[in-house]
């Protein structure tokens, strides 16, 4: 009864081409300060086809390194915030029902090896072990992703390239990528800036000047000494990033660091104490 | 306040110091009973002690702890006693304070704020040594204050250069200006009190004492500081303060305490396995590697015929309630989901229907994905310490309540669908931590043998909880939902271990382990004297409950299931 439409729908997509991908190109360069090397490790691992796997604290920058190499190599970039209830037809795709009956939707997965795209897996290990299951075939030399619900076996498109992420840090024994999964991947490693980077990154992405953006640098790395206890990370650029824009609206240093450091680190009240005196400490 | 400072807020203190400079000084508490006591740094040894009075409230105990542990930032060697009058030597304790303060301050302008309400003295305090010496720390504090005396004019020129840095670096200049500026304070004809100022102008500021080396002509302190402080007058002449200790680790009397299992007042007949784990030492800051062994054994058999009334008495209410929150979690889908992966055919159908009747079909289209409700893994684990031996309002004792809990608990899980263990433990010192296995995951409550086991726990020993909860993390299948749940009279303990903050601590440690492992851990606690602010500051909010009557028991359990399965 159900009558998968794929061949009509390949018509379709196909008529459209590679414009079908535009809205997924990453139109103006991104603000991204190389710390190392990391462009051209990702850039050698491109060329040779490997999927690469991010990881490092969260807000740190990994997204938005693949943002900037997506625009530097000049390919769309589709990302999938992955989370536990994230299931294969959310990556691959589902039968719809319309006025004229059912319609395969492509899924971000599968659109990305049809049309070629980067296709980022943000937070992989949130996702369900049935579901990292699926981009094995896609991962190794076969590049390919069989379609079990409308039989079709796709070949990846050259221009397709898997990259995940996933933070070492604060998952516990629970959720950690399987070996046979994390074995197909190259990786590199992100953390937080040095304090000259993260400096310049947090004044260019907040607007303030360079002496508060140093006290909010200094003030995340006394925070991050508590990871592991009391903290499970410390204050990641974001968090910095955040700070900085409240203070740019003119809340005073103090009251933003609460708002966008203290309280979003913990719950706990003795760390938050210990925090709001870390801030009341670090600004006049 | 209470008579030591709160656990609570020495946490607090720990993180904020270790956050702000890296250092890691162990805290005690002096004795509350004098009220003016300075706080007392002891340096020496592998880790400083920051000796804090118990008076205060928490911003004071923070410019306390900020000043010392700008000491240990920014201090250096001991200062050579020789040659300097006592005038001398407080005027350099001054100027090495405002020193390591002014660099502090530079790092973190925010510390003046929590410094600056205790520098009050001015000329209105009069001309007196002691007020002169409070009008400089001031006039050294901060450095706009207008004194109008011209010494402070001159000290402040000494002190700092023009542009408002620091004049003095090296030891020897301080030393040297020291000496001149108590030249001066000897031509204004003004005298010291020897025994040093009573009236502490600067209350954060600790004793000093090590600013010098120890004197070994002078006799060592008889007392430890932890019981009693040096008394008024030593707080400042100081240079008797022993405060060199560093305590042995708690449990390192030889012999005494190494497992001896004939003297011990744990039974284990038979056991079935023997694994260390690691414990918390608030002292040195660390965990200390395969510290505590954890022994397994079954628990021995006896008459079960009383608990098997008591389950069958509130069994079928509790599944009943059990049972209704579960369905109140699913929607009476027929099978149909507004998402999923996979087309539901009946749905279809009519959607199919109601389309060319003109209709708006249903959105629920897809088969339901079933699984909402996913089964849990719960490890029950009973404390049977000494203490459950007595008795609660009700007439029963305390073991009687938990056991009970416990078995009811356990019956209704499985009865939902869930898989549960059920364990008891207790403990007498690191060597010898039993734990009991009452009922297999395989074993069903109702068993005769889980009963017998349950009806053989009998109250002794200590409640060293952090071995068994890590011995309970351990047993808990990866991938899974999972839930601990803790049923206790009381608080940690154990007789080896005389710091009550000591095992409160290593509980925390091992309770974010499980919580990283990804095991929710609950409380649930009954004792005749009521609830415990101990347990309930420790666990996660709603992770603790006092159980106050077994027929509360469906709903507090019915919460921590829902707490450990919202979770995460």
């Amino acid at each position: 009864m159900i009558s998968p439409a794929t061949a009509d729908l390949r018509l379709a997509n196909g008529a459209t081409g590679a414009d079908t991908l535009s809205d997924w190109r990453v139109a103006d360069e991104p603000y991204y300060t190389a710390a190392g090397d990391e462009v051209e490790a990702f850039e050698a691992a491109h060329a040779r086809h490997l999927p690469v796997m991010l990881k490092g604290p969260t807000g740190c920058g990994k997204t938005r390194f693949v943002e900037y190499v997506a625009w530097k190599l000049g390919v769309p970039l589709i990302t999938v915030a992955c989370h536990e209830d994230l299931t294969a037809g959310d990556l691959i795709g589902r039968f719809l029902l319309d006025a004229e009956g059912t319609r395969w939707q492509d899924g971000p997965l599968t659109r990305a090896v049809r049309f070629g795209a980067i296709c980022y897996l943000d937070e992989v290990v949130e996702a369900r072990a049935d579901t990292t299951v699926l981009i094995h075939p896609l991962t190794d030399a076969r590049r390919q992703l069989p379609l079990a619900a409308t039989g079709e076996l796709l070949h990846a498109h050259p221009d397709f390239r898997l990259v995940v992420s996933y933070n070492p840090g604060y998952h516990g024994l629970h959720k950690t990528l399987k070996p046979s999964t994390r074995q197909r991947f190259t990786a590199l490693e992100f953390g937080y800036p040095d304090a000259a980077h993260e400096c310049a990154i947090v004044m260019h992405e907040s607007g303030v000047e360079a002496g508060t953006a140093r006290q909010l640098v200094a003030l995340a790395e006394r925070t991050r000494r508590l990871a592991g206890d009391g903290l499970d990370e410390g204050a990641s650029t974001r968090m910095l990033i955040h700070a900085g824009a409240l203070i740019a609206q003119g809340l005073s240093a103090r009251s933003a660091c609460r708002q966008a450091v203290a309280g979003p680190l913990t719950d706990d009240r003795e760390v938050a104490a210990a925090l709001i005196a870390a801030i009341d400490a670090s600004f006049a | 306040m209470p008579a030591s400072p709160d656990p609570g807020s020495s946490r607090a203190l720990s993180l904020y110091l270790r956050a702000l400079w890296n250092v890691a000084p162990r805290l005690a508490a002096l004795p509350a009973t004098h009220d003016t006591a300075r706080p007392i740094l002891g340096i020496e040894g592998s880790r400083p002690v920051l000796h804090l009075p118990a008076t205060g409230d928490a911003a004071l105990q923070r410019a306390r702890a900020a000043h010392a542990a700008a000491h240990l930032s920014f201090g250096g060697e001991p200062f050579e006693r020789a040659r300097l009058k006592p005038v001398q030597r407080a005027l350099l304790e001054i100027l090495e304070d405002a020193r390591v303060e002014w660099l502090a301050m530079q790092a973190l302008p925010g510390l003046r704020r929590l410094w600056a309400p205790h520098h009050v003295a001015d000329a209105s305090w009069g001309n007196g040594a002691e007020a002169l010496l409070a009008r400089l720390s001031r006039c050294l504090f901060e450095p706009a204050h207008e004194d109008g005396h011209a010494w402070m004019a001159r000290v402040r020129g000494l002190f700092f250069t023009p542009d408002g840095r620091l004049a003095l670096e090296t030891p020897a200049q301080l030393r040297d200006i020291a000496s001149r500026l108590g030249n001066d304070v000897g031509q204004m004809r003004l005298r010291l009190n020897p025994g040093g100022w009573q009236i502490e102008p600067v209350a954060y500021r600790d004793d000093n004492h090590h600013l010098w080396p120890r004197d070994d002509m002078l006799p060592p302190s008889a007392t430890p500081l932890e019981q009693e402080r040096p008394d008024a007058n030593g707080a400042s002449d100081d240079d008797d303060a022993d405060t060199t200790f560093e305590r042995p680790p708690p449990q390192g009397a030889p012999g005494s305490d190494a497992g001896d299992a004939a003297a011990s007042v744990l039974q284990i007949e038979s056991a079935l396995r023997t694994v260390t784990y690691p414990e918390w030492d608030r002292l040195i800051g660390r965990t200390r590697p395969d510290w505590c062994t954890v022994i397994e054994a079954q628990a021995p058999r006896s008459d079960a015929s009383a608990l098997r009334a008591g389950l069958e008495r509130h069994l079928a209410r509790t599944v009943r309630l059990l049972q209704a929150s579960a369905m109140s979690d699913r929607r009476p889908t027929q099978g149909r989901s507004k998402d999923g992966d996979l087309l539901h055919t009946g749905a279809l159908i009519d959607a199919g229907i109601a389309l060319r009747a003109g209709r708006d079909p249903e959105h629920r289209l897809y088969r339901d994905s079933a699984a909402r409700v996913e089964s849990l893994d719960v490890l029950l684990l009973i404390d049977t310490s000494a203490s459950t031996a007595l008795s609660l309002p009700s007439g029963r004792t305390v073991l009687a309540t938990l056991r009970e809990a416990a078995l009811l608990a356990a019956a209704a899980l499985e009865a939902t669908g869930h898989r549960c263990i059920v364990q008891a433990f207790a403990s007498d010192t690191r060597h010898r931590v039993r734990v009991q296995r009452v009922k297999d995951r395989a074993e069903r409550t109702g068993d005769d043998a889980v009963l017998a086991r349950a009806g053989g726990l009998v109250s002794a020993g200590s409640t060293r909880m952090g071995a068994a909860l890590r011995h309970a993390t351990a047993q808990m299948p990866i991938r899974s939902r999972s839930l601990i749940l803790l049923l206790t009279d009381g608080e940690p303990h154990d007789v080896d271990i005389h710091d009550p903050r000591y095992l409160t601590e290593d509980l925390a440690h091992a309770l974010n382990e499980a919580r990283r492992a990804g095991v929710a851990v609950a409380c649930l606690h009954s004792a005749p004297d009521g609830a415990s602010s101990t347990l309930r500051r420790i666990f996660p909010t709603g992770g603790y409950v006092a159980l106050r009557a077994p027929e509360h028991l469906p709903h507090l359990l019915i919460r921590q299931m829902q707490t450990a399965t919202g979770k995460f």
